[in-house]
């Protein structure tokens, strides 16, 4: 492959340090797979809150006093705009537009096209979207990336002790379910 | 896997999640949804930080910018900054982060860095992590080119290796930094390669070498009484300094090879979590001190960048230190100490 010069920077800034299309090509993959954790693997949703997430980056990077923390920013920005976004689907007027407008919209494709996953995963997938938005991605959070209840409970701003409520409550639905689980709680 | 297990049966799916979040259509589609409603965009909305006017200018940049980048042929005045590292030329594929401690990391494609302070240029592919320390530049993991113009007498360009330096005064070298130890060949000028025991090897132009090195050889026995003193025994052969074969530094480096591999791919996968408990686990077998220190610095290095656990980040550090003061990870551990404000915490 040859090599030849980076373009200039898009939207030049004397505060940044680096421009945001350097920014995104460096954590666009990083933000979809917290995406489509959080979406539980569906598709098309984890691409409308990747979309958001950089939508937000672009708006609020000038303001970002400390750029190394950039990737902690993003996993904070991206679980808040999940549990925002199924907030906004579940409400009344939402789940009006969604009826009146079912007929028109195109089919989203369901993670069964994207992916080649065998039973226990994609019936997993199918249980982490049952769940409410804010536990869904609390169990995400500690079962997927390893956190620790108290960093959970920083990157979302809640107190620990909601944390811990929220996890137990996510894993009585998945026992309830028919699932074992071995969270080390 | 038993079929109700739910912690494993997600695991999976986390994992093919990942490679589908790596998949360049699916990439490409959230590039065209983004380049997309920026063109939409007829105003910014009030809730923007920024005024309207100067946040409609920077989104209507940002587009333009994302539809001409290919046309674009005019060199930037200062090329962007990748960890300190001036980026001279890129590919078009090229993926790369830069994470805390300036940690530069090649996910895709190709580029060219130069070192301003050294006049250092390297060629970095894919899978290479490079970070700027105090000491020099530290090649992390992976493959790299090196070229360096000639520097005075006592002013080398150093690029620190998991068991050593390279002191470099005018050449060009090929390093690979692998999961455990390494090696360099040197194409042109000359290279000192400093062991962390602190023998120094110097290669000349076609030599390679591997590290860790060997330990010393041992002196020749004295001869038996009974022998002629005329004819003593000749000194085992040793290979030259400068051609040292592969060591196996650890007396079970299968064990610590084999986690190290395993740290790769898990680190590859994005699955930190496992990764850590993998190193717990190992730990807790009772290792080398060597390798006890390499596995400790690993996990904590998981804790403070991966996992952010700042609390679990300092207690580990802490109990590193005691374990292995004075050792070779010391400036990096007090470097990520002050980072994640250890000292704060204890208090």
């Amino acid at each position: 492959m040859e090599l030849r010069r980076p373009t200039p920077d898009a939207a030049p800034d004397a505060g940044e340090e680096a421009p945001f299309e350097l920014l995104y090509r460096a954590h666009r993959e990083q933000v979809l797979r917290w995406s489509l954790r959080y979406m539980g693997g569906d598709v098309t949703a984890a691409e409308d809150l990747a979309h958001d997430v950089f939508i937000q980056v672009l708006e609020r990077m000038s303001g970002l006093e400390r750029p190394e923390e950039l990737t902690g920013w993003l996993y904070r920005v991206t679980a808040h705009l999940a549990i925002s976004r199924w907030r906004r689907e579940r409400s009344l007027w939402a789940r009006v537009r969604s009826a009146l407008a079912a007929e028109a919209a195109e089919p989203s494709p369901s993670p069964a096209d994207a992916l080649e996953l065998r039973e226990g995963a994609r019936r997993a997938l199918a249980q982490l979207r049952a769940l409410p938005p804010r536990e869904r991605v609390v169990l995400c959070m500690k079962l997927l990336d390893g956190r620790s209840q108290r960093d959970i409970a920083g990157c979302l701003g809640l107190s620990e002790g909601y944390v811990s409520k929220l996890v137990t409550r996510a894993l009585a639905r998945v026992r309830a379910a028919g699932w074992t689980i071995d969270a080390g709680e | 896997m038993q079929a109700n297990e739910f912690d494993k049966a997600l695991a999976e799916a986390g994992t093919a999640l990942d490679h589908l979040a790596a998949s360049r259509a699916l990439q490409d589609r959230l590039r065209g949804r983004l380049a997309g409603s920026l063109r939409a965009a007829p105003r910014a909305p009030a809730s923007f930080g920024l005024r309207p006017a100067w946040a409609a200018a920077v989104l209507v940049a940002f587009a333009l910018g994302m539809w001409l980048r290919p046309l674009l042929r005019s060199p930037s005045p200062s090329p962007p900054r990748l960890g300190g590292l001036a980026l001279a030329e890129a590919s078009a594929d090229l993926q790369v982060t830069v994470g805390p401690g300036d940690r530069v990391a090649v996910l895709g494609g190709r580029c060219r860095l130069l070192d301003p302070g050294t006049g250092m240029a390297l060629e970095l592919g894919k899978d290479v992590a490079l970070r700027r320390e105090r000491a020099g530049l530290r090649l992390v993991a992976g493959r790299v080119e090196v070229a360096v113009e000639k520097r005075p007498a006592g002013q080398p360009v150093r690029m620190l290796v998991s068991d050593g330096a390279i002191e470099v005064t005018g050449t060009r070298f090929t390093v690979v930094q692998e999961a455990v130890g390494g090696r360099v060949t040197l194409h042109e000028g000359r290279i000192d390669f400093t062991a962390a025991d602190g023998r120094t090897v110097r290669l000349a132009p076609g030599d390679s070498l591997a590290w860790p090195l060997p330990p010393p050889a041992p002196p020749a026995p004295p001869p038996a009484p009974s022998e002629a003193p005329s004819a003593p025994a000749p000194a085992p052969a040793r290979p030259p300094s400068h051609l040292a074969p592969r060591p196996a530094p650890d007396p079970t480096p299968s064990e610590v090879s084999a986690t190290l591999e395993r740290i790769a791919a898990l680190r590859s996968r994005g699955e930190y979590g496992e990764a850590a408990e993998v190193l717990r686990r190992a730990l807790a077998e009772g290792l080398r001190p060597e390798s006890d220190e390499l596995l400790s610095y690993e996990l904590g290095s998981i804790l403070a960048h991966q996992l952010h656990d700042p609390a679990a980040a300092c207690a580990h550090w802490e109990r590193h230190l005691e374990r292995h003061r004075g050792g070779r990870f010391d400036g990096e551990v007090e470097e990520s100490r002050a980072a994640l404000g250890c000292a704060r915490r204890s208090r």
